[in-house]
């Protein structure tokens, strides 16, 4: 296979920069070829990232690989790099699957400004791939912002009523968080000698426990308002609700993702005493529970269909949450395949109320009625993508949400019953929404058609994820499986110092500063333990 | 060149000797001829101050490529002077390119008009080399006046009579404040030359009650040219009564130089008080950065929304002198550059908008931009990422120059308020963007859609120059981070 035969961070290259070079081609384009051109290009990047899935080798160990770097840079020490590992290789593989399932939805739906529209669709791939493959803090943060800008103007142009306030409010709210991330950034920076930007760099800083904690608030918010986290989500309903479907689709099966990504790649290795802090897991995971919860009674009270599944994104995202801190490889696991799971889910059920509405032009869940008999394919497809987001034993969902709910039991019992019951909640906000559209009396003033040829094609690769990976969910298993082995190993080592600087010394605090010294690390770290 | 002889010290102040000659060949050139034929003069007298720029660059070069071993002299022929000529020549460049067509179309007395924006610079620049408080007393006073005279260069505007006004009467009091500062720091120091106040602060034989008043004396000077709050009150009048060139000018190059000037005698020479001045002015930043862009955010007037984003930005760079220290130096030298090109782009825009005259200067007047004239919505969009300092842009790198240069020296507060503020200012730039590409056009100007204006050949290119050159700071700041480090005052 190529595979071995060379190196292959070409591949990576290309990968990153294909959807930019689209973007522009779209443009260039005549208006009547702009949306074919988008398609052909996205799909070349699916091709791109099936040979990247073939080409990764688990067995290389947990580190990245596919590494190149160049300077970018010089005298700050920012480079170009580009790496992938068992985390970020589902996030590269699933936005480079999702990008033309979403563009491809979107042949209908969007009938002004086809070039700006399907441009900045390419050009939001290029952005968010970016954030996945970047292994220099420098580079990730440019992408991390530059994904705002065409989500920003997808959500304000193309939007519904309500689109400039639902694009702005998004806008403010990601920013706040980034822009404190930046400052966190600039600090490792500075404490780690100005040298370099590189992730491998960045891991090496030594930082008290105060600064660590400091900087995880900094990191945290942003990724958790991205995420988002309860109580942070409130602008999510919003976009989600203003957005175009393939805006909706994608801000829910990748933006929402980096958030995630963020906490297992950079809160967790970069903070771990932090991260492994008793009152940091409690509360953050007490918030992926309440997120869970609240969300779930939230969902079951909304008459609009695409609210309601928004806010099951922030339930969620609140299982996503409670298995990464559970911070154990069963919770970590359970995370990742929610991830996966969801974007294929949530991606179905969005393009599936696009498909609704574009026939009937309306997402008030009392309109409909009786589809069942009319369209039999959209219902069997609805009902999938809503058992696998429930997590219905077969789908994707039960996967992830069994091993994040093992995870979290391991850690913290009691928050994995509370989190459990957020199943139960989730079949009733979810079956009550299907039997109201597609069971009870018909709706005569509703004809609807069933799947046309196209909109076949769209949904029935995200079917198709959402069964194996509920079937048959080893071989992403065994990809993730070291990397995530190596966040965990990475915390529960940095513990392990710290627990041995005390008990070496025994002493106490006045001893330990007689020992070391006022200025040593451990006795300032421990100080700081105190003061906390 | 080491000024062993009289005429090395023309040579060191060639840029500045050969923009006045221009200046007045200009002026004597429109006095030579009569009121006809007008178009034209405005072109002829528009290439023939750029001729000048050129010329004064040129010098600029030939000086920069030359080993000067400068002496302890009044002017300073240092990297970092020489780099403050290529900001100011370049402001003033764009501004006579946005003004021709301007002129042109508003009948304003050219010669007059083209000469004081030479003088001006002028004026700039010798505050920004100079190593003698009187020396910048004289440059300050020398572009001051020049601008007071441009902001009412209309005659037929009373607008612009009452900003010129405003801003004689106000400038004079603050110069007047500045002066009282020079000699107060005269009477502790004994001298006007800041290498000797340097080394008098230093070795303590100053007296210190006096030299601390006389400093924050210079501060109150300083923070007034560059509107730092609470010395911001004629900024917004100002900026709105004056014709738009002239606002574009002053918000870049009497900014850009006022603060070179001041980061040169504050973070460079009175770096041994540093303990007095630097509380201050960390205060008034603090306060600049969050009130200027609270206030901002009710603004419906594109000159006034600029004037406040503009005190915004001084806030900004006052972080750079309280910082004081390389890293901030260049972030103050790529700040400005980025700063200087993303507002001319804007006020480009914003001529061709407000048709070359002063109308439509409303932020509703941009709504459904982007439909009409696509081109123009996305350069003008580019020059408000930048302002806000958006990744890929010219304005993300100088900002985190400035975030760097304070952690450095461990102003975490101010690194948390700029970003914090930062976050403010995206409501006002995205409230622009958002008019132009989700709105529809206003009712009004609906009917002047079906045959779009062309825009100006001069605005255009200045549109395409002055985003590419964003674009490309934003993303390969490399050469230009190395530049502006090359001109460091920092031991």
């Amino acid at each position: 296979m190529l595979a071995s035969s060379f190196n292959q961070s070409w591949l990576l290259h290309a990968l990153l920069w294909l959807p930019l070079i689209g973007s522009v081609h779209v443009l260039v384009t005549t208006r009547a070829k702009a949306k074919m051109t988008a398609l052909c290009w996205s799909s070349l990047v699916l091709l791109l990232s099936i040979s990247l899935w073939l080409g990764y080798s688990p067995d290389q160990g947990p580190g990245y690989q596919m590494v190149s770097s160049f300077d970018w840079i010089e005298m700050f020490g920012v480079s170009y790099s580009l790496g992938v590992d068992g985390i970020s290789l589902f996030m590269v593989i699933l936005t480079a699957f999702i990008s033309p399932i979403a563009i491809l939805g979107a042949f209908e739906y969007i009938k002004k400004k086809e070039k700006a529209f399907y441009s900045l669709m390419l050009l939001l791939e290029f952005a968010v791939l970016g954030v996945f493959l970047s292994t220099d803090m420098f580079l990730f943060y440019v992408f991390f912002e530059l994904t705002m800008i065409p989500m920003y103007f997808i959500v304000g142009i193309w939007g519904g009523d309500r689109r400039i306030y639902a694009a702005v409010k998004f806008f403010l709210y990601t920013s706040l968080g980034s822009l404190l991330m930046l400052v966190g950034i600039l600090y490792m920076y500075t404490k780690g000698g100005s040298q370099s930007f590189a992730i491998s760099h960045f891991l090496q800083i030594p930082l008290s426990v105060s600064e660590q904690l400091w900087l995880f608030g900094a990191f945290g918010l942003a990724f958790a308002i991205k995420i988002p986290l309860f109580p942070l989500h409130t602008w999510l309903p919003d976009a989600h609700v203003e957005a175009p479907t393939p805006g909706s689709v994608v801000l829910a099966s990748v933006l929402l993702k980096m958030g995630t990504y963020g906490f297992i790649r950079f809160l967790l290795p970069f903070f771990p005493l932090a991260a492994s802090a008793p009152v940091v897991i409690t509360s953050l995971m007490g918030l992926g529970v309440l997120g869970i919860l609240l969300c779930a009674w939230t969902a079951a009270v909304q008459t609009d269909a695409k609210k309601l599944v928004a806010y099951t994104s922030v339930a969620h995202m609140g299982f996503v949450v409670l298995g990464i801190f559970a911070l154990n490889e069963n919770g970590l696991q359970g995370a990742m395949i929610i991830m996966i799971s969801h974007g294929l889910s949530t991606g179905a059920l969005f393009l599936l109320l696009g498909m609704l509405y574009e026939r009937t032009k309306t997402r008030n869940i009392a309109d409909f009625g009786g589809l069942a008999t009319m369209a039999p394919w959209l219902t069997t497809a609805f009902l999938i993508s809503a058992f696998a987001s429930i997590g219905v034993p077969g789908t994707s969902g039960f996967t992830g949400e069994f091993l994040a709910l093992i995870g979290a039991f391991e850690a913290r019992s009691t928050m994995a019953i509370f989190a459990a019951s957020g199943v139960v909640f989730a079949t009733y906000y979810m079956l009550p929404m299907i039997q109201s559209i597609f069971f009870t009396r018909t709706n005569p003033e509703n004809i609807v058609n069933d799947l046309s040829r196209r909109e076949i094609l769209v949904l029935f690769p995200l079917i198709i994820g959402i069964i194996w990976l509920g079937v048959y969910p080893k071989p992403f298993m065994d990809r993730m499986a070291p990397s995530l082995d190596l966040v965990i190993e990475t915390v529960e080592e940095a513990q392990r110092i710290d627990r041995s600087t005390v008990d070496a010394v025994g002493l106490g605090h006045e001893g330990l500063v007689a020992w070391l010294g006022p200025d040593n690390m451990a006795t300032r770290s421990i100080a700081a333990c105190r003061e906390f | 060149m080491d000024f062993t002889k009289q005429w090395h010290y023309f040579l060191a102040m060639a840029p500045e000797i050969l923009l006045t000659v221009f200046a007045i060949t200009v002026l004597l050139f429109g006095a030579s001829r009569g009121r006809n034929g007008r178009v034209k003069e405005v072109r002829n007298l528009g290439y023939i101050s750029l001729l000048g720029i050129a010329t004064a660059g040129l010098a600029n070069y030939i000086l920069y490529t030359t080993n000067v071993s400068s002496p302890q002299g009044i002017v300073a022929v240092d990297a970092y002077s020489l780099v403050a000529n290529w900001i100011l020549l370049l402001s003033v460049g764009l501004t006579i390119l946005i003004s021709i067509p301007y002129v042109e179309r508003q009948e304003l007395q050219a010669p007059e008009y083209f000469a004081l924006l030479l003088f001006c610079s002028v004026g700039l620049m010798v505050m920004s080399a100079s190593l003698d408080l009187m020396l910048i007393f004289i440059g300050l006073e020398i572009a001051s006046i020049s601008v007071y005279a441009l902001a009412a260069i209309d005659q037929r505007s009373p607008r612009g009579s009452e900003a010129g006004l405003k801003y004689f009467l106000l400038g004079a009091f603050s110069t007047g404040i500045f002066l009282y500062g020079v000699a107060l720091v005269y009477g502790a120091t004994s001298s006007v030359n800041l290498i000797e106040i340097a080394g008098a602060v230093t070795t303590g034989s100053a007296n210190e009650s006096m030299l601390l008043i006389g400093t924050i004396m210079l501060a109150v000077g300083f923070c007034f040219k560059v509107s730092i709050v609470p010395f911001h009150m004629w900024t917004p009048d100002v900026y709105e009564g004056s014709p738009l060139p002239v606002t574009a000018y002053m918000s870049v190059a009497v900014k850009a130089g006022a603060f070179l000037t001041f980061f040169r005698v504050f973070a460079v020479h009175l770096e041994g008080v540093h303990y007095s001045w630097s509380d201050v002015l960390w205060c008034l930043s603090i306060l600049t950065m969050v009130g200027a862009n609270l206030v901002a955010l009710t603004q419906n007037n594109i000159k006034r929304l600029l004037a406040y984003s503009g005190i915004a930005h001084s806030g900004y760079l006052l972080i750079t002198i309280i910082a004081n220290n390389a890293t901030s130096q260049s972030g103050l030298l790529f700040y400005l550059t980025a700063y200087v090109l993303a507002n001319l782009g804007l006020f480009a825009g914003i001529t061709f908008v407000s048709d070359q005259s002063e109308d439509n200067l409303e932020v509703e007047n941009y709504s459904g931009l982007g439909s009409n004239y696509p081109f123009i919505a996305l350069t003008l969009t580019i020059f408000l990422f930048s302002l806000g300092g958006f990744p890929g842009t010219g304005g993300f790198i100088g900002k985190v120059l400035i975030l760097q240069g304070a952690l450095e020296d461990n102003y975490i507060s101010l690194c948390v308020a700029l970003v914090l503020s930062t976050l403010i200012s995206y409501w006002y730039y995205l409230k622009i963007a958002w008019l132009m590409w989700m709105k529809d056009p206003l009712a009004q100007t609906k009917n002047e859609s079906s045959s779009p204006v062309p825009m100006p050949a001069i605005l255009r290119s200045i549109l395409i120059f002055t985003s590419v050159l964003i674009i490309y700071l934003g993303i390969f700041p490399s050469k230009w981070i190395e530049f502006v480090g090359l001109a460091s005052l920092m031991k």
